[in-house]
């Protein structure tokens, strides 16, 4: 698919593969943006919810996939559905509320009734009004293909996309790596705010953008016990793997904080040990032995000095997994949360982000939770609001003819290689912090624009 | 159902209204004074002196809401917070906010004009408590931004006439969004 954009420039001439270069362009631009629901949104697997959001048969949440509304139901025989959330009758919204327990969806413009699966159930005045030997079938809600993984549920448009599976490519072993610790679930619904700003700052920022931290978020240095000028204290020396699927992430370094909390004697320790010293994000000790069960003795060993921490899914989810201070500035606790940046238009996204702990999680660690999720996270964390400062003049500085034509530019090239005993895949980056995992982000992002993404029939 | 079952979510709290106070009598016009004199505070970005309103026990929250259909339940959720503060927490946030000089979120500081109407005080059970619900309109305008954003709510306060001055002990905010339509809260309500 080569497509020329209306002002005759081509969609291969915003990135400039060899100097690693992005047209800013493409940060806000409606054509483009138009581009990218059909070429990514319509084609990918879109986190669209967890599990434990619809425990029940009949439970449902109406979320987005890309721009469009959808419902995602857990219907009879525990069955998983995701529909449009619009009436295949005349296209009025069929779901107009955000999470309930339903037997059927019942569109209020004529009433017709459908079944979770989206499958025509019923209308008013059936019998006088539908043709003789109507063919119903052809009335059902447009179905997506549903797939979960450690209990997130995917949803995809695309008939012809790989599973789920395929589409994770090596990232899923990360992915299980941080999901599949514990069997988690949901603290509560997530939040939602909405930033002026494209879907792709966030994303890509995510996919690996260490460098930030010691600056745009250098006011933790006067309030935290971190060290400015220690490169190794803003993530800036820890491991990083980008997938040829366009996810990636940054391991973070537990071993100095295992130290510290061991009080010194932090070394020769097993993985087992390290882990009750520090439990994983959304786990508290009770939970470290089930999680031993999960893993080998290899796979451990990393998910207890470098466990993936922040991830980006392509397109636009995210996770972080870490340790977050508390309000003393002198105290941590964990946090794990996963987000989705949902495009609104090429100028606004809407910031989705759950918090998650260990299904059997004591309501003592579920208050630290909420207090994390609002101290350190989000609309009102004094961490990330920060983050949404910088986001929307990236977006309107695209705008322009100008300012559209810079290059936002990814230059550090890591040292790539696998150090021994890592037992996962990936392109893994070690040594000083590299652009090459949000660049790989940006190369995947025009792969599936220009109609070439790896694992989809062209 | 403009505040569904307000009385729902406050069934773990251990006091009960005991008479509505009516806007003629003293101790209305003095509770009134002190919300006004707090957004005083608040508009005029005098954070630590707003603190000082605070007791130190203050629980300070604004539970995450979803949208439900009339009659299908509680919109309001117990197990999420946008803010989930205490006073240290809230003391940290306000420290960053005037110490730091790298606070991006809250510099340059967001112009925030709070309009409160609808006091309602009513006296508890408990000696010196008071709840005293209101409403509240802010208007954020950020930058040289030519619009501005606006965030409802109804708030739900108990405030303690024990101690010499007035304080508030616990703030409830039912925000009227599902959605929040600004990027942060780098402000209080």
């Amino acid at each position: 698919m080569n497509q020329n954009l209306s002002d005759g420039s081509h969609l291969s001439d915003l990135i400039d593969r060899e100097n690693r270069e992005i047209h800013q362009r493409v940060l806000n631009d409606d054509e483009i943006h138009k581009i990218e629901m059909q070429t990514i949104f319509a084609r990918t697997w879109n986190i669209v919810g967890h599990l434990s959001e619809i425990p029940n048969v009949g439970d449902f949440i109406a979320r987005q996939i890309g721009e469009e509304p959808v419902i995602i139901s857990r219907g009879r025989d525990n069955q998983l559905n995701c529909v449009l959330n619009a009436c295949s009758h005349r296209g009025a919204t069929v779901c107009r509320e955000d999470a309930g327990n339903s037997s059927v969806f019942r569109c209020i413009y004529h009433g017709w009734v459908f079944n979770h699966d989206g499958s025509f159930r019923g209308a008013p005045y059936q019998e006088q009004l539908f043709p003789k030997d109507c063919d119903t079938s052809r009335f059902s809600l447009k179905r997506a293909r549903v797939a979960t993984f450690c209990d997130i549920i995917f949803a995809t448009w695309d008939e012809q996309a790989p599973e789920l599976e395929a589409y994770l490519g090596d990232f899923a072993w990360y992915l299980r790596g941080i999901f599949g610790r514990c069997d988690y679930k949901v603290l509560g619904p997530p939040h939602q705010f909405v930033q002026k700003a494209n879907w792709k700052t966030a994303s890509e920022q995510f996919a690996g953008d260490a460098y930030h931290a010691s600056q745009l978020h250098r006011s933790l240095a006067d309030l935290l016990p971190i060290d400015r000028n220690d490169p190794a204290r803003w993530s800036l020396c820890d491991p990083k793997v980008g997938t040829d699927e366009g996810h990636s992430t940054i391991c973070f370094d537990q071993v100095e904080r295992i130290r510290r909390a061991a009080k010194g004697d932090g070394e020769n320790l097993t993985p087992l040990e390290r882990l009750t010293i520090l439990p994983p994000p959304g786990m508290t000790v009770e939970q470290v032995p089930e999680m031993a069960k999960r893993f080998s003795e290899q796979e451990l060993e990393l998910l207890s000095t470098n466990p993936p921490s922040q991830c980006a899914i392509f397109p636009n989810a995210a996770i972080w997994s870490n340790s977050a201070p508390l309000p003393d500035g002198r105290s941590f606790t964990s946090y794990l949360s996963l987000r989705v940046h949902l495009p609104c238009g090429p100028d606004k996204f809407k910031f989705m982000m759950w918090s998650f702990v260990a299904a059997d999680a004591s309501p003592e660690y579920c208050e630290s939770v909420r207090q994390v999720a609002s101290f350190s996270q989000g609309a009102t964390g004094f961490v990330e609001m920060d983050d949404a400062e910088v986001w929307p003049g990236i977006t309107h500085n695209g705008k322009g003819p100008v300012g559209g034509s810079n290059r936002l530019k990814y230059p550090f090239i890591g040292k790539e290689g696998k150090p021994e005993g890592w037992p996962a895949g990936g392109h893994v980056y070690t040594g000083y912090s590299s652009d090459d995992t949000q660049w790989g982000w940006w190369l995947r992002y025009f792969d599936f624009l220009e109609g070439n993404a790896k694992g989809y029939d062209q | 159902m403009s505040q569904p079952q307000l009385s729902q979510l406050h069934r773990t709290l251990d006091y009960t209204l005991t008479e509505r106070i009516p806007s003629s009598h003293e101790t209305y016009c003095q509770l009134q004074d002190f919300l006004i004199d707090e957004i005083e505070l608040l508009d005029g970005d005098q954070l630590t002196g707003w603190l000082d309103l605070l007791d130190d026990g203050i629980f300070y929250h604004a539970p995450v809401r979803i949208t439900r259909l009339r009659g299908k339940g509680e919109q309001f959720h117990r197990d999420m917070n946008w803010f989930h503060e205490t006073k240290p927490s809230l003391s940290f946030k306000i420290k960053r906010f005037e110490e730091t000089g790298s606070a991006w979120a809250g510099d340059p500081a967001p112009r925030v004009r709070r309009l409160m109407t609808n006091v309602v005080v009513h006296k508890t059970d408990v000696d010196g408590l008071f709840q005293v619900t209101s409403n509240i309109l802010l208007s954020i305008s950020r930058g040289n931004e030519f619009t501005v954003d606006t965030v409802t709510a109804k708030r739900l306060d108990l405030i303690s006439t024990e101690t010499q001055t007035l304080k508030i002990t616990r703030r409830t905010i039912y925000l009227d969004h599902t959605i929040l339509g600004v990027p942060s809260l780098s402000f209080f309500i």
